[in-house]
């Protein structure tokens, strides 16, 4: 038995690190066992959760309702915190840092969704207030309070940054479980409800003449996206969440026309990217011993994901668009 | 042209003292009327009289304040697969992700069930009313890449693989080609036939004559509804259309702003 | 407890306060124009933009140059990425068809999930450049200096300015951008303007309340001070004074707030342990003001409007039992019991509100009896001549069958203002009977 922390990957530059992990789930799939390295972990965190961000984010997308995701990942702060705050001057627990479990921080993350989609109708709807106002009033106003109620309970000013970027480093394997959970539940209802989200997107006055209410889904679609950036908030933070919603579906975006289609290759791309990230994190640590913060690299991969899909898009692409491709081929043509 | 339309015991559409509110102020007032079955039927009014809430009341997407609604003699609950409806096409973005076929195919899924999918069958059939609309070589093209009347078209097609009894389109002639118009009106006539009702929400006042066989004229309240060459007279289209309506339009206005606690500019003066 | 004006005067607090005051007037100010045009998200996504500039500022700072190259660096370095993430929004809806909101959201993570890991680079080799940097993530007020209020003195003077010097322009091209064109003004130039203003306020707000809380500034007082008024010259005014106040109350909190728990034991007992960290709190105060004003604005406010329906229900009650009286028996006494039968509502409420009429000298009240006042003859006539004046107008001008009319005309009574019943007579010209025959009182008689 090793005493002392052994990682198969420490010293791995980024090719390397894919020969280790292709040798090491090898080995694991032929029988051996083999516990988890810490990079793994992370890896199998971040692609669940990149795949569920995705699956959920392509409906956002379409929805327009991405500033409310923005909205909700704010607003989780304050749920996290105030249930943290509760559980530790309210309920008496031995060692508050492990009873922060799960079906706590679902509650939490349930009640403020509730809270913040509640609100802002409330301030559209019956102040009237436009709507972007109404989304940014509450966001900002919330989360600024879950700051102030973070740094006055809490003596960890690292909290402040945490939320923000999330702390890769710090991911176990009690989190793969979150994320293998939040993912199944993702799927489940996407496969269940494929076509109902499909319509009730696409023409909510005809969806709601054949019964199918787009209110609704809407919830429904506003659950998914609590449970989801809570079940991401750990791994790569509020703010970082929303990479992984949005850039996966607009980088997909320019490369099929299909619903199904595009949920699947989303769902790639964030897969690749959370794979690419973790990679060259290692990379960065080895070679140029660069601490870079993992959920950083993920999402500058995403970037640079979106900026290749830019440049050899078949629609829109810029290579397409090119005054020489034209030229190319029009001097075909005959 | 010559139709035979059934008789008003079994109509296709009974609407009686139909009201509904918005902000506790009626903007379709005490709607009293009977289409019969197999007819076409123009609803005309000028903007914002209440002909698009006219078509969603019915439909059972508006709850109105009073009154009752029957569809082929049931509530429309109860007859919603006997019913389809084509919206505006401005009402969605047609940037969305699907091909024309897969549009289509929307309209099943009403009938489809919770969990099912749209099979071979169900796609030869959506290939066939694509045909209907001379789009069916576009079957799998993405509908951003649609013009308005192809746009138009898809709707239509949409609407026709349901199947239904009754159709209500809004505003289906709005800033289509020629092509278009030719077809839906050919459909029109042929759903006629086949002894279905059309009710279409209707904005150009010169076709109304040639186009349809009964005509509701509404603007807040009935004007008239009748068979067009009974009741499309030039005294009730100034009636429908014409100024004496604009005090109405400011007292409904006044209205609203009362029972949403916004001050009007003038007051009762204390006597 | 400090004196306030200690806050304008003392060393250490002076820089804060009159520098949060300075930023949050700038933000307010070019907020309500944000605001009118329906975009307040976009200070969203240039606030976030702004975060690689300033860690790359940091970074290159602390590897190659020295201390006081930090501020200015900061500056250019958050200016620059918030023009490129202007930039990257416009580019993805004009080229890529990116929906607005997609477009402000995939800019904002980007931009600041970029910064985060130029960031991490430094997070171990330069833990006080670091720290710099995080401090700009919820702001850092505590830390201004003179020089800062003098910066951002002088950009504030700059935004007001150009504000100033072109209002008229901004004025129309946010209200109607197609007419501006159509007059010969460049709306494209104002806009570019208009977002060129965004960007520095953006860039001088970071420092006090940070990247991630900055858009609250641009949105709280603007919201707020729309409330209160319908006129922009006044909603600039307002909005200026709330961002200014929230400045000044913010930093004044979080610094009593401190100072309290310093002194007694009392947060230690509570579990509170940090201290109130001034950002967010100038965020929380214009946001309180915020929701303060959209529930109380005399004008807009939400319960003002809801007292406004009740007095209205108020007044229809009176003017229907004032009509009542009046049919029964106009010049003489009638039952109270007569009264009550032909209304549906608790006798309580019929009996404070014939007690109103009786304050307002409209009816006069003899044990069980009651009787109309000459005024409120007058009064009654008038509701019966609106609703007959209104059933003429259904019938004959609108075509209505007489039978249906009367309902609405029961509603319609108690809206019709002066001003339209002079439309409608004229209308009509001044009928003398309703469409069941019964005569319409004249204006102003009994």
């Amino acid at each position: 038995m090793l005493i002392g922390y052994y990682n198969p990957y420490s010293s791995a530059t980024f090719l390397d690190f894919f020969t280790t992990l292709l040798k090491r789930v090898g080995s694991w799939i032929t029988g051996h066992a083999l516990e988890m390295a810490s990079d793994e972990i992370q890896l199998a965190v971040l692609t669940l959760v990149a795949i569920s961000c995705a699956l959920v984010g392509t409906f956002l997308v379409l929805r327009k309702m991405t500033m409310l995701a923005n909205a909700l990942s704010h607003t989780i702060l304050l749920g996290i915190v105030a249930a943290y705050i509760i559980l530790m001057n309210f309920v008496a627990v031995e060692n508050p840092e492990e009873a922060f479990n799960v079906p706590f921080l679902i509650i939490a993350a349930l009640c403020t969704g509730l809270l913040t989609t509640f609100l802002t109708e409330f301030l559209s709807k019956v102040i009237k207030l436009q709507e972007d106002a109404s989304i940014g009033l509450v966001f900002t106003t919330l989360f600024a309070l879950g700051v102030i109620l973070v740094t006055l309970f809490t003596r960890n000013v690292h909290i402040g940054t945490e939320i923000v970027m999330g702390n890769v480093d710090a991911l176990k394997k009690s989190d793969i479980q979150i994320a293998v959970s939040v993912l199944l539940i993702n799927m489940i209802f996407f496969t269940l409800f494929f076509k109902e989200f499909k319509i009730s997107t696409f023409d909510s006055n005809l969806s709601k003449a054949l019964g199918i209410s787009p209110i609704f889904f809407n919830y429904l679609l506003m659950v998914l996206a609590s449970l989801t950036t809570v079940g991401a908030f750990r791994a790569v933070g509020v703010l970082m969440v929303l990479a992984l919603i949005t850039g996966p579906v607009l980088t997909a975006r320019l490369f099929t026309h299909r619903l199904g289609t595009l949920l699947a290759l989303s769902s790639l791309v964030g897969f690749l990217a959370s794979l690419f990230g973790v990679a060259l994190s290692r990379h960065f640590l080895t070679v140029y011993h660069l601490p870079l913060s993992t959920g950083g690299v993920v999402v500058t991969v995403i970037v640079f994901f979106y900026l290749l899909a830019i440049v050899f898009s078949p629609y829109k692409g810029l290579i397409k668009r090119s005054f020489y491709y034209r030229k190319f081929q029009l001097m075909h043509k005959k | 042209m010559t139709f035979e339309p059934t008789s008003l015991e079994h109509p296709c559409l009974k609407v009686s003292q139909l009201t509904v509110n918005y902000d506790k102020t009626p903007v379709l007032w005490d709607l009293t009327l009977t289409i019969p079955k197999g007819v076409l039927v123009g609803i005309i009014g000028p903007n914002g009289a209440g002909k698009s809430t006219f078509l969603k009341t019915i439909l059972g997407l508006i709850k109105p304040i009073s009154g009752r609604i029957e569809i082929l003699g049931n509530s429309i609950r109860k007859n919603k697969k006997r019913v389809a409806y084509v919206p505006q096409r401005e009402s969605v973005d047609w940037d969305f992700p699907i091909t024309v076929l897969d549009l289509v195919l929307m309209g099943l899924y009403g009938k489809l069930g919770l969990c099912c999918y749209a099979g071979k069958r169900e796609r030869e059939q959506a290939l066939k009313v694509l045909a209907k609309v001379e789009m069916d070589s576009y079957a799998h093209r993405q509908i951003s890449q649609l013009s308005g009347g192809q746009q138009q078209r898809a709707f239509l097609a949409r609407a026709l693989i349901q199947d239904a009894d009754v159709y209500f389109m809004d505003e289906p002639f709005a800033g289509v080609d020629i092509t278009t118009s030719r077809i839906i009106l050919s459909i029109f006539h042929e759903l006629k036939t086949q002894g279905k009702t059309i009710f279409v929400v209707h904005h150009d006042l010169e076709t109304v004559k040639n186009t349809f066989d009964w005509v509701i004229m509404l603007n807040m309240r009935l004007v008239v509804c009748g068979e067009v060459a009974k009741v499309f007279t030039p005294e009730l289209v100034h009636r429908t259309f014409g100024k004496e309506n604009i005090l109405l339009d400011e007292a409904t206005r006044l209205s609203q702003e009362t029972f949403s606690g916004i001050s009007t500019n003038s007051h009762m003066t204390d006597q | 407890m400090t004196a306030i004006y200690h806050y304008f005067t003392d060393p250490i607090l002076r820089a804060p306060t009159i520098g949060s005051m300075l930023m949050c007037l700038t933000a307010a100010l070019v907020g309500v124009l944000v605001f009118l045009r329906k975009r307040s998200l976009l200070g969203e996504t240039l606030s976030h933009a702004t975060y690689p500039g300033v860690t790359l500022a940091v970074v290159i700072v602390a590897t190659m140059l020295s201390e006081e190259w930090l501020a200015p660096f900061i500056l250019v370095g958050a200016f620059i990425s918030s023009l490129l993430g202007l930039f990257a929004v416009d580019a993805l809806k004009k080229y890529f068809n990116v929906r607005d909101d997609s477009a402000l959201c995939f800019v904002l993570a980007s931009f600041f999930g970029i910064g985060l890991t130029i960031a991490s680079r430094v997070q171990f080799s330069h833990p006080q450049e670091y720290r710099q940097i995080q401090s700009y993530l919820y702001g850092q007020a505590a830390t201004m200096t003179d020089f800062h209020i003098l910066l951002y003195g002088v950009l504030s003077i700059l935004v007001i300015a150009i504000g100033a010097l072109f209002y008229k322009e901004f004025k129309i091209t946010t209200f109607d951008a197609n007419y501006a064109k159509s007059l010969g003004i460049g709306v494209r130039l104002f806009d570019s303007l208009l977002f060129l203003l965004i960007v520095i306020s953006v860039v001088v707000g970071i420092k006090s309340v940070g990247v991630v809380l900055m858009s609250a500034m641009l949105i709280a007082p603007a919201a707020a001070a729309r409330q209160f008024s319908n006129r922009m010259s006044r909603i600039l005014l307002i909005a200026g004074i709330i961002g200014m106040v929230s400045g000044f109350l913010g930093n004044y909190l979080s610094n009593e707030f401190s100072i309290y728990l310093a002194e007694s034991n009392r947060g230690i007992q509570g579990g509170i342990r940090g201290s109130l960290p001034t950002g967010p709190s100038i965020v929380v105060v214009s946001g309180t003001i915020c929701f303060l004003s959209l529930l109380f604005a005399p004008e807009r406010g939400l319960i003002p409007r809801y007292i406004r329906i009740a007095f209205f229900r108020l007044r229809r009650l009176e003017e229907n039992l004032l009509k009542t009286v009046w049919r029964i028996n106009l010049d003489g006494e009638v039952e109270l019991s007569e009264i009550l039968s032909s209304h549906s509502r608790s006798k309580t409420s019929l009996q404070l509100c014939l007690w109103k009429l009786k304050w307002d000298g409209l009816v006069s009240k003899r044990g069980k009896k009651v009787a109309l006042t000459s005024k409120g003859r007058k009064k009654a006539s008038h509701i019966v001549r609106l609703h007959r004046l209104w059933e003429v107008y259904l019938v004959n001008s609108l075509g209505l069958g007489v039978e249906r009319v009367h309902r609405n005309a029961e509603e319609m009574e108690h809206i019709i203002t002066p001003d339209l019943e002079k439309k409608l007579t004229e209308l009509l010209e001044d009928p003398l009977e309703d469409p069941h025959k019964q005569p319409i009182p004249r204006n102003g008689g009994a």
